[in-house]
């Protein structure tokens, strides 16, 4: 718009030196038309500004790294007269690579309802937040430019792709106690069966009832917490190595939580910092990436072993960009 | 970066969607240039239309262009019609072309006369055939039926399908022009409907294109607000009652003298206004009459008027006493102390060197001098300065030819009484003074070289031969024998020789006035008063030359004399009065100033009865012409400084066009990383590669290939891809800059501004 006010400044200019140096009337007219000219836009251009709202979402809060999603900018206009332009400036955001990008993008003739889409950067997994940080609306002139307040930020979650089930090793289930470990068992609890599912120790087979109803029924003791599995992996390095990680530690957890055994994820965000969430269910262990996904990841770190107690009773499984390794 | 995701913005190849609003906006605005247009055509230029033209074929024409640029779409179907509608205008022409050729001539010969009358000047357009009279009514109703539709449809391709505000405003502004320009008298009605109209396609021109719907909206509510506007300004400030502020007279004046002293510094340096000049600065000792050639002018003021009366007010600097043949020169110190002995008492600031200063009168008039471009200690007076007093107290008289202040100043006010020429009353105490400064007067005011006396004398026979009787009136008055002898010798100076401010200088060695009369026959003021001066003083009348401005001041009593004003004239000396001025120089016809005689009589300064007997008469105005004592340094001035301020410009545009490359190619580079198009940047990075081939560079295989897929490939390049190429490309910069020799850095880092 710098053109813009160049112009009108040197036409400005031009019709005061017509008049200085002319004494007709063409001249004065020439002048107060020029002066009128803004007074006229403003009059035109500032009910519709400031009337606009503005709004900023994803189209999916929650989504899989690589597909294909957008950020979606609401305009509504309500003025009967157009806004005649809008300039944005944003900042997008990934909370688990930290990278920060930067764009402008500018609307003309803003009337009724509007909307833009922008494409969301999934190449990496993480939570993706965009802020409008400035919102600046012209007169029809381009001579001015009004601030508005810009609207709240926005956020999606992007999660790892999950990696596939011959890529992950899960740990021994036989050998996680169906009750709470090591602790003695209590007669006359009620028990509930169900139907078997892979990775259900054999001893927790009620062999009678699936021999009458020919089909595999296992027990699970009512009231009482299995022992959670102790999950970790070391939060650092590339994103392109995390995604693969945190993909492992997905797929890791979602099966783990399907077999109805609860995990306790723990990492190290920053050195000497330990963090952990407790995940039996789906909506837990997206919280869970939500926490891990919105810090940034080091290039280096310490590993999370060296900060957690030893605890050889516990079934544990630490994923690492190779290999599981299992306790 | 504009964005084009809003669902409801058309696209690029014009409106995929006609709202109604954008539809009624348009045909609004359309329909009210149009209208306004052609009114002001008719009215104006005094074209002949039948009223049905205004109000029913041109809103049927607006109307047809409007539906035609807002409904047609896709270039088979405007192609298809335009060349249908082509079709019919080469049918209905090749049917009536004569008639209509006859009446867009007729129409074309209206408007040139009202034109030429309005600007003056001669020579009217013919009509190159002729019909009978009963056929105009018919040829005007073709030309209407055949140009109206056609310009319909040219602006409503303008503010309809481009939406473009200056292509609109060119294709209506152009028959508002020629009006505005020739001052013709028009209808402010139409010029304030159009105003409305330009008023709504430039609120609206933000919009352009991108927004049919949003752009239609806008015109529907500024069209109004715009005419409406126009509408307040003309009603509340009619043109009949409208005087110019006083506050623009002002504003001129500072704004040339600004003007001028720019001017002034850039030609000649610092010096000019930092530093206060020396009487002895203002004006050389000697007026070098071998140096007067060619006349050049800058037009820049020097010097500001306000006060004195209004008319053409000569300004007197310097009087020159001696004649070498090649120069004017000062009286000699002796002389000055044999003046000083005779008069005693008297011998500084006597009136007699300004007679005005003798009479009872008080001074009717004061004239406030500005000096533009230095300050100065050297007054200039208007005839005939009355009294020392004010601002000019303390000034002293330099010999018996000029007066100085004792330091420079840049504004002085003098008054000044125009009177006419009277001898001093007997019992005046300055009898016996001027009876001494006479003797005085006739002792040095009265030499000619011998050799230049001759050849005078010899030329002042023949011209007077050639010449015959003399058509001036002889002048009335106490001195009017005096008078009509000057008028004599300038009527034989015009009679023979020619003004031309072009005159070249005289051939070495060459007596200035004699080549004048006997070799050149043309010359400038320089020339006539020098030469006038001489023949005066060989009939006995004691004369002297003198340099200042002519200067015309109007009405309002403010003035700006421009270098061009400089002048030169004759000062003859009345027994019993004292020096009076007489004008010498015959008019050209191409001075700027109005002669002497058209100021009113009763306010007329006393050197404009010299020249109405001494200009012909059919010449009126005087000659703008140098000071004498500052010609030859302002001629050389002008002469040296016009290559250095051509230089000087050309070097500013120079490093103003660089500037503006390096800007261009800098910002190009942050585009590359900027720019949401990703094949775009790396397309002109390949272009960046192949400049950099020049300048030894080579380009990877990567980098084809990028470029190729950015070229040819419906996907996009990713963000990645194109700061890989970006990046080869920098270190490709980076490395041919530095196997760049030294001399060529410069150029190298203009054209790829990557820092190392």
């Amino acid at each position: 718009m710098a053109a813009r006010r160049i112009l009108y400044g040197a036409a400005l200019l031009a019709a005061l030196l017509f008049l200085i140096f002319n004494d007709s009337y063409l001249a004065f007219f020439l002048l107060l038309c020029i002066l009128l000219a803004p007074v006229l836009s403003l009059a035109l251009s500032l009910p519709a500004i400031l009337r606009l709202k503005l709004s900023v979402l994803p189209d999916r809060e929650e989504l899989v790294q690589g597909e294909d999603h957008h950020w979606i900018i609401r305009m509504q206009g309500r003025s009967p007269l157009p806004v005649a332009r809008l300039n944005l400036r944003l900042s997008f955001q990934n909370g688990w690579t930290g990278q920060v990008r930067g764009e402008a993008l500018s609307f003309t003739g803003l009337a009724g309802n509007q909307y833009d889409i922008l494409p969301m950067d999934t190449t990496h997994c993480g939570l993706l937040t965009v802020r409008i940080l400035r919102v600046r609306a012209l007169d029809d002139l381009g001579l001015f430019s009004f601030p508005l307040r810009p609207p709240a930020a926005a956020s999606a979650l992007v999660l790892p792709l999950p990696a596939g089930r011959d890529a992950i090793t899960l740990p021994d289930l036989q050998r996680i106690p169906a009750g709470s470990g090591g602790r003695p068992r209590q007669t006359g609890e009620d028990e509930e069966l169900r139907d078997y599912r892979p990775g259900d120790p054999l001893r927790s087979v009620h062999w009678k009832l699936s021999s009458k109803w020919n089909t595999l029924l296992v027990r699970e003791r009512q009231g009482q917490e299995r022992p959670a599995i102790l999950i970790t992996f070391d939060c650092f390095g590339t994103p392109g190595r995390m995604d693969l990680v945190l993909g492992r530690l997905w797929t890791v957890s979602q099966e783990l939580t399907r077999l109805g055994y609860p995990q306790e994820i723990r990492w190290s965000p920053a050195a000497g910092e330990l963090a952990g969430e407790r995940v039996s269910s789906p909506p837990e262990l997206t919280a869970c990436m939500r926490r891990i996904l919105s810090r940034p990841i080091p290039l280096s770190g310490q590993p999370v072993a060296e900060l957690l107690p030893p605890a050889p009773e516990r079934a544990q499984l630490h994923i690492s960009f190779d290999e599981e390794e299992t306790h | 970066m504009s964005h084009s995701h809003l669902p409801q913005s058309p696209s690029s190849g014009g409106p995929e969607r006609t709202s109604p609003a954008a539809f009624l906006g348009d045909g609004l605005l359309l329909l009210l240039l149009l209208v306004s247009v052609t009114a002001f055509c008719v009215q104006t230029y005094d074209l002949s239309a039948e009223p049905s033209v205004l109000w029913i074929l041109c809103p049927a024409c607006g109307i047809c262009s409007l539906v035609l640029w807002s409904f047609l779409r896709g270039p088979k179907a405007i192609t298809l019609l335009l060349g249908a509608l082509a079709l019919l205008l080469a049918a209905a022409l090749y049917q009536g072309w004569e008639l209509f050729s006859f009446g867009a001539l007729l129409q074309y010969q209206t408007a040139a006369e009202q034109l030429t009358e309005a600007v003056g000047f001669p020579g009217f357009f013919q009509l190159p055939v002729s019909l009978p009279p009963a056929e105009p009514q018919l040829a005007f109703r073709w030309f209407w039926g055949i140009s109206l539709p056609l310009y319909a449809l040219i602006l409503g391709w303008a503010v309809v399908r481009l939406r473009s505000c200056w292509l609109s405003l060119a294709l209506t502004l152009m028959w508002f022009l020629p009006a505005f320009l020739a001052e013709l008298p028009f209808s402010w009605l139409w010029v304030a409907a159009a105003a409305g109209c330009w008023m709504a396609l430039f609120l609206s021109s933000l919009m352009g294109r991108s927004s049919s719907t949003g752009g239609g909206k806008l015109r529907l509510a500024s069209l109004p607000a715009g005419l409406l506007a126009a509408a307040l300004l003309v009603s509340l400030f009619p043109a009949g009652s409208y005087q110019q502020p006083a506050w623009t007279g002002d504003a001129r004046i500072e704004l040339t003298d600004l003007g001028t002293r720019i001017g002034i510094y850039l030609m000649s340096g610092m010096e000019s206004g930092t530093t206060a000049a020396s009487p002895t600065e203002d004006a050389a000792e000697d007026v070098d009459l071998a140096a007067a050639g060619p006349q050049q002018f800058t037009g820049g003021t020097v010097l500001r008027l306000e006060g004195g009366m209004p008319g053409v007010q000569y300004l007197r600097g310097e009087a020159y006493a001696s004649y070498t043949g090649q120069s004017w020169e000062r009286l000699d110190a002796a002389a000055l102390e044999e003046l000083a002995g005779e008069l005693g008492e008297w011998s500084l600031n006597t009136p007699l060197f300004f007679p005005a200063a003798a009479t009872a009168e008080q001074p009717s008039h004061s004239l406030t001098i500005t000096h533009i471009d230095r300050p100065s200690a050297m007054i200039y007076t208007p005839y005939q300065p009355a009294a020392l007093t004010g601002s000019i107290q303390d000034a002293q008289l330099t010999g018996d030819s000029a007066l100085r202040l004792t330091d420079a100043r840049w504004s002085y006010t003098v008054p000044f009484l125009p009177a006419e020429p009277a001898p001093l009353s007997q019992d005046s105490p300055l009898t016996q003074v001027e009876q001494a400064y006479r003797q005085f007067v006739y002792q040095h005011y009265l030499d000619v070289p011998a050799s230049t006396a001759a050849a005078l004398s010899r030329w002042r026979s023949q011209a007077e031969a050639q010449a015959g009787v003399s058509q001036a009136a002889d002048s009335s008055g106490p001195y009017g024998d005096v008078l009509t002898q000057a008028a004599r010798v300038a009527e034989l100076l015009a009679a023979t020789t020619e003004y031309d401010l072009d005159t070249p200088r005289m051939e070495a060695g060459s007596d200035f006035a004699v080549y004048f009369l006997e070799e050149a026959h043309r010359g400038y003021c320089m020339h006539y008063a020098s030469a006038a001066a001489l023949l005066l003083r060989l009939e006995g009348i004691p004369t002297r030359y003198v340099s200042g401005y002519l200067a015309d001041i109007p009405a309002s009593g403010r003035a700006s004399v421009p270098d061009s004003a400089a002048h030169a004239w004759v000062e003859v000396y009345l027994d019993g009065y004292g020096w009076y001025p007489v004008e010498v120089t015959p008019s050209s016809g191409i001075g700027v100033l109005p002669s002497p005689q058209e100021t009113p009589a009763e306010e007329a300064p006393p050197e404009e009865t010299a020249p109405e007997e001494t200009v012909s008469p059919t010449s009126e105005t005087e000659e703008p012409q140098l000071p004498a004592e500052e010609e030859p340094a302002e001629t050389q001035g002008a002469g040296v400084a016009a290559p250095w301020l051509a230089a000087a410009a050309a070097a500013v545009i120079l490093l103003a066009a660089v500037t503006a490359f390096a800007f261009r190619r800098r910002h190009r580079w942050k585009a590359f990383f900027s720019g949401r198009n990703t094949n775009a940047a790396v397309i002109d990075a390949y272009g960046w590669f192949q400049q950099l081939g020049r300048w030894g560079g080579h380009m990877d295989r990567e980098v084809e290939a990028a470029a190729e897929k950015a070229r040819f490939s419906q996907h996009r390049l990713t963000a990645e891809e194109r700061d890989a190429v970006l990046a080869r490309l920098r270190e490709e910069i980076i490395r041919c800059g530095r196997t760049q020799p030294t001399w060529k850095r410069p150029l190298y880092r203009l054209l790829f501004p990557v820092q190392d």
